[in-house]
């Protein structure tokens, strides 16, 4: 280890130099800020979809007809009551509900917004398991039910979905229809779907005509210990009642699981290219970092052929210019995590406000370890190599050097 | 004069050997990621663009209201727009003709094999020839669909190079089964370069009403105006006739009425959104470059503080050894951002023919010369600027003091 001789000797030595140690902690805490707050969103993201796979969405498969268009919106292939009976009957499902969906206006005095309109069976409500939705304000809706509303966690507040906020006792204009409101469901964290009205299908029913409704999704309860096989049956029993061979499907069949790792996929991607770029910058501060150790050696050629030639080992030596160069790392990155987090913080703040609350972020202890280490670890990298030129140094030569 | 400077900033820069190289370093990388990302953004919103596939800006396209961001056109109506309103717009004075478009998905077989897309409608009599030259469809293979064509259709390109996941190029004379109907393929269309028509299928109105079942549903309404310089006019024209016919007040439209430069400028703002965010953290890098500049400079000037002295005693102004640092600080940018611009530039051009063979797209790519002449001018300033404050100190120093450390 190093002493705390030298310790002391390479603090002195960054103090001397303060403008050019300063200018090289800015330039590695710049890039520490900015890999900061994308980490900790793009963890955030992660803890967020990962909410799902742990909750009340494990054991349920999702049953949707192909299409090139969201549920409800695309009517090519339709979902019946008798593709519901044929999910029913396979072997491992223990619950089956379909959900319409259609596309609804909804009006605020002279403002129109265009939302998903769901429909569910409140006897099973798997379809709300399915996303974690739970009840904010108000209750849950009855078995066939009509005329009554669930709405989106939006409603509850001004100026999301519309200027004025609803409560339990007001009434909500969709498609025409002055509907009661039954209950506020809790905030999912994105627009869209907190603002989604859900209304029971017998009601959807009575709006559109069965005719005119398939489903848009099927959700399933099944076995969790045997989700393969029994999607693999679902599948089977599916064919055969919709009359398609093997590689024909019009429909799909995923288990929540299988939804989310393609929703994680395409998060992998775009977080690590944006760290990449981020990265850029840390790749341009060690690289300076590099350059103020390679100055600081040519300043001090004189001091290490002195150092030299009373004893100091070669180790000695290497272990001073690497401990500066590791030391200046170490700086930024505390200051570095410390800004990242700040903003990260009142960025995560703005954005819930904004009703984007779930892109929050994650803060941790091994986040800012991890910002710490790393950028101490920057440090020492780009000081390794001017480190290495100075243990070179011969004492005669140094001594005779101007 | 000037050229004593530069010579001398030169020299200085060269002594440094290494550590000016890594100064240069910094800027450089910084510049290299900037202008090839950006370039790369550029190629992909000309892929993008290219997507729309519509030549002319004389056609504007009415939709009905609704969730309109998830699927073709149309798909999300709420009150979907009826034969009717087609029917009301072209015999508006202003219109030239008004066309129904239907975008709708269906499953095509063929090798035993199915895959899932889009078909849309062609018009019969002189309307055919307008959608023809609006959407530029040639045939590659065989011949594009004519009036009376039942149970025929005319399939993108890449249904003839089996890039759809058929397993089999499809020929004219081939027949195939959409929707578990029977059709026969008359022709291939040139490839366009868009993934949307590379893949569609062109079926004409009747068949396809038949096919599909949509009655007097229609996705989209094309109108060709009469005079290309009242095309706002037609629009406001047009928005007047709807609100009466779907009985709604102005400020409550359940439609919308647009020119193809409003969709494509929706489009453009989300890219150019994303473009500048990249961007954004990309130039940190240029910043922390700066930031090194800055650091080479003080540390220069520390170092020949004998040499400011010694020009100062024979003569040189504080404005000259004010001009030879902030050229030298200058100089190290510049080398950094020609470097830069090099790089960034071969990296944005090839990467461009990348993305484009990979969304099969025929993007030329472009360099543009801003983003040659922006950073190369641009890394000298900032250069320059990094070495104000350093040069300032130097130019500042009292030879005496200079010359007695």
């Amino acid at each position: 280890m190093i002493s705390l001789e030298l310790v002391n000797y390479s603090l002195k030595n960054l103090w001397k130099s303060r403008g050019r140690s300063f200018l090289t902690i800015l330039s590695i805490f710049i890039g520490i800020t900015t890999i900061f707050i994308f980490v900790s969103f793009g963890w955030g993201l992660y803890d967020y979809t990962n909410s799902f796979t742990t909750g009340s969405s494990v054991d349920k498969v999702v049953i949707q007809a192909k299409g090139l268009s969201a549920p409800g919106l695309d009517e090519s292939f339709k979902l019946t009551d008798d593709d519901i009976e044929a999910i029913q009957k396979t072997t491992g499902v223990y619950e089956v509900s379909g959900s319409y969906f259609k596309a609804a206006e909804v009006k605020q005095k002279k403002k129109t917004v265009y939302t998903f309109l769901a429909g569910y069976d409140p006897e099973t409500p798997i379809m709300l398991e399915l996303s974690n939705l739970k009840i904010q304000e108000g209750r849950l809706l009855r078995p066939g039910e009509k005329d009554a509303a669930l709405l989106g966690y939006n409603y509850l507040l001004a100026d999301r979905v519309f200027a004025e906020p609803y409560s339990l006792s007001d009434r909500i204009e969709v498609g025409g229809r002055k509907l009661k409101i039954a209950g506020f469901l809790e905030e999912v964290g994105n627009p869209q779907d907190d603002s989604q009205i859900y209304i029971t299908n017998d009601f959807m029913e009575d709006i559109y005509g069965k005719d005119n409704l398939s489903y848009g999704m099927i959700v399933a309860q099944v076995d969790i210990n045997d989700m393969p096989e029994t999607i693999a049956r679902i599948e089977e029993n599916l064919r055969k009642e919709r009359d398609l061979d093997k590689g024909k499907e019009d429909f799909y069949v995923q288990s929540f699981e299988d939804l989310i790792a393609s929703f994680k996929t395409a998060l992998n991607v775009i977080i690590a290219f944006v760290v990449l770029i981020a990265f850029i910058s840390i790749v341009v501060s060690a690289v300076n970092t590099a350059n103020t150790m390679v100055t600081s050696v040519l300043e001090r050629v004189k001091e290490i052929g002195i150092m030299k030639s009373v004893g100091a080992k070669n180790s000695e030596i290497f272990k001073i210019f690497l401990f500066e160069s590791a030391f200046l790392g170490f700086v930024a990155g505390v200051f570095g995590a410390f800004l990242g987090w700040l903003i990260s913080y009142v960025a995560g703040v703005t954005l819930d406000n904004l009703g984007w609350g779930f892109l929050s972020p994650h803060f941790s202890i091994s986040l800012f370890a991890g910002c710490v280490t790393f950028a101490t670890l920057t440090g020492a990298i780009s000081g390794a190599w001017p480190a290495w030129q100075a243990t070179k140094i011969k004492p005669v030569d140094a001594l005779r050097y101007e | 004069m000037l050229t004593d400077y530069f010579k001398l900033a030169f020299k200085n820069v060269k002594k440094r050997g290494i550590r000016s190289w890594l100064t240069v370093l910094g800027i450089f990388i910084g510049i290299a990621a900037v202008v090839s990302l950006i370039s790369l953004g550029n190629g992909l919103q000309a892929a993008i663009n290219a997507q729309f596939g519509v030549s002319t800006t004389e056609v504007i396209t009415v939709q009905a209201g609704g969730l309109n961001n998830y699927g073709p056109p149309g798909s999300g109506a709420v009150n979907p727009l009826l034969e009717g309103d087609v029917e009301a717009i072209g015999r508006l004075s202003v219109v030239e003709r008004a066309i129904r478009r239907n975008i709708r998905a269906g499953k095509l077989e063929f090798n035993d094999r199915t895959v899932f897309g889009y078909a849309t409608n062609i018009p019969d009599g002189e309307d055919r020839q307008f959608v023809y030259d609006t959407i530029e469809a040639e045939a590659e293979a065989g011949r594009l669909l004519k009036d009376g064509d039942d149970k025929r259709a005319v399939l993108g390109y890449n249904f003839y190079v089996d890039k759809v996941g058929l397993g089999k190029e499809v020929n004219p004379g081939n027949n195939v089964l959409i929707n578990d109907e029977t059709f026969e393929v008359v022709g291939i269309m040139k490839k366009k370069g868009s993934f949307i028509f590379d893949n569609i299928v062109l079926i004409n109105d009747e068949p396809m009403k038949d096919l599909l079942d949509y009655g007097d549903e229609v996705d989209v309404i094309a109108v060709q105006v009469k005079n290309k310089d009242e095309i706002d006019l037609v629009k406001s024209e047009i928005e007047d006739l709807m609100r009466k016919r779907r009985d709604v007040e102005k400020g409550e439209e359940d439609f919308e009425v647009s020119t193809p430069e409003a969709s494509l400028e929706q489009v453009n703002s989300i890219l150019n959104g994303v473009k500048i965010f990249i961007s954004l953290i990309a130039f940190i890098s240029i910043f922390v470059g700066t930031i090194g500049i800055i650091n080479t400079m003080t540390t220069s000037v520390y170092e020949r503080r004998k040499d400011i002295g010694v020009m100062k005693a024979v003569g040189a102004k504080n404005s000259h050894i004010f001009l030879i640092f902030l050229i030298e600080s200058g100089l190290l940018g510049l080398t950094g951002g020609i470097l830069g611009v090099l790089v960034g530039v071969t990296a944005g051009y090839f990467g461009t023919i990348g993305i484009g063979s990979y969304i099969g797209s025929s993007i030329e790519p472009q360099i543009d010369p801003l983003l040659v002449v922006i950073p190369i001018i641009g890394s000298f300033v900032l250069g320059a600027i990094a070495g104000i404050v350093p040069a300032l100190r130097a130019a500042s120093q009292r030879p005496v003091e200079a010359l007695r450390s």
